[in-house]
């Protein structure tokens, strides 16, 4: 009765709206899609960053295109990753993997390293700062 | 004060990076408890979790270049960086802030229908609470300002205020408010989140007096600031909330 009232009190734009047909449900991915795309998210956030990261290794301490790069990195991998998520859900879930799996092995190895919260700003680690 | 906790064979486990560790793998773990208790679908839970988790970890290092200034940035900025294991993680205000916006972005790129970080609330403080233990064994940032207070803490210089048990000792007991309120009807739809969040805030802005962080503006640190724009922001959206609700019951 409330839901039939709630119908009644609209206006005639937005009864025309609340009818209007549903768009088409989008396809739905098979298993094999899927998986396909998390190894283009996965293999490719390696391939990527890597070639990046040669790029900006190799010139970082020439010139400023490498110091340029490592600083795009960030911005690049971020919007990147937020995009991905609203088109391709299963490449941004790959995406998301390598850096579940990076993160990951960094703060297992922080176990072994006495990596604290400052430590490269605090204590005399100056030669590790670019 | 152990900065190595113990050793396995010659190699060193050092207390802040095991602590670390410890936290986020039991906050996983109540985070799924929570999640399971909710019937959350794995289907959300794991991009959700995912992205927060990874989303806390980039806002825990990039918040450094606002709380520790711009010189920072050539190690904060690089983002090959995030994952040298010799930096450490960064600030847990970055973390917090950094895990919510991913969370939220992870959310809605799933559709999500409504809010489902209540879970996370009480995950996040067993979390905090657990890896404090660490700062303090580590004596990390020199633990706190000088005190003369018979808690006092001496950390090779002065005794110091045991800043990080003070935030350990209030994360545990939020942990178990939180779960007291998590049934609530008012603590449904990401409300229960946002008054645990609103409590740390308000908590972490009276302990920064006792520790050694630099002062921004106003006599005030870089984390009390954040805490204030948390807490601004929160109240304007709890606020805007209180008046729907209102009208809606008044009509």
């Amino acid at each position: 009765m409330d839901q039939l009232d709630e119908t009644n009190s609209k206006t005639p734009t937005e009864q025309t709206l609340s009818q209007k047909p549903a768009t088409p449900a989008k396809r739905q991915l098979t298993r094999n899609e899927k998986l396909r795309d998390f190894a283009i998210g996965f293999i490719g956030w390696w391939v990527v960053n890597g070639l990046l990261w040669t790029i900006a290794d190799k010139t970082a301490f020439r010139d400023d295109f490498g110091s340029v790069v490592l600083f795009c990195a960030v911005p690049i991998n971020i919007v990147s990753l937020i995009f991905l998520a609203f088109l391709r859900r299963w490449v941004a879930l790959g995406v998301l993997a390598t850096y579940v799996v990076n993160f990951a092995m960094a703060l297992i190895l922080g176990t072994i390293t006495n990596g604290y919260c400052w430590i490269p700003f605090t204590t005399p680690m100056k030669p590790f700062i670019l | 004060m152990s900065p190595v906790l113990f050793t396995i064979g010659k190699l060193p486990i050092y207390a802040h990076g095991f602590f670390l560790l410890l936290a986020l793998i039991l906050g996983m773990a109540w985070l799924i408890l929570e999640a399971r208790r909710r019937h959350w679908p794995k289907e959300d839970v794991i991009p959700i979790t995912m992205a927060a988790f990874v989303g806390g970890m980039v806002g825990a290092r990039l918040s450094i270049v606002f709380f520790n200034g711009w010189e920072t940035a050539p190690v904060v900025l690089n983002f090959y960086h995030l994952f040298d294991p010799r930096i450490g993680p960064g600030s847990i205000l970055g973390g917090v802030a950094g895990a919510y916006i991913a969370g939220y972005i992870a959310s809605r790129a799933i559709g999500k229908a409504g809010c489902a970080c209540d879970a996370f609330a009480p995950a996040m403080a067993l979390a905090m609470a657990v890896g404090r233990m660490g700062c303090f064994l580590a004596l990390e940032d020199g633990l706190g300002k000088p005190t003369g207070l018979p808690w006092g803490v001496w950390n090779g210089e002065y005794l110091a205020h045991p800043a990080p048990l003070y935030d350990a000792a209030f994360n545990m007991i939020w942990f178990m408010v939180l779960l007291r309120l998590r049934d609530h009807p008012s603590m449904q739809n990401g409300n229960l989140l946002k008054v645990g969040l609103v409590g740390y805030a308000l908590v972490r802005f009276m302990v920064e007096f006792t520790r050694n962080n630099r002062v921004l503006a106003l006599g005030l640190t870089g984390q009390q600031l954040f805490c204030i724009g948390l807490l601004v922001i929160l109240s304007i959206y709890l606020a805007q909330k209180w008046q729907v609700g209102h009208r809606m019951s008044a009509a």
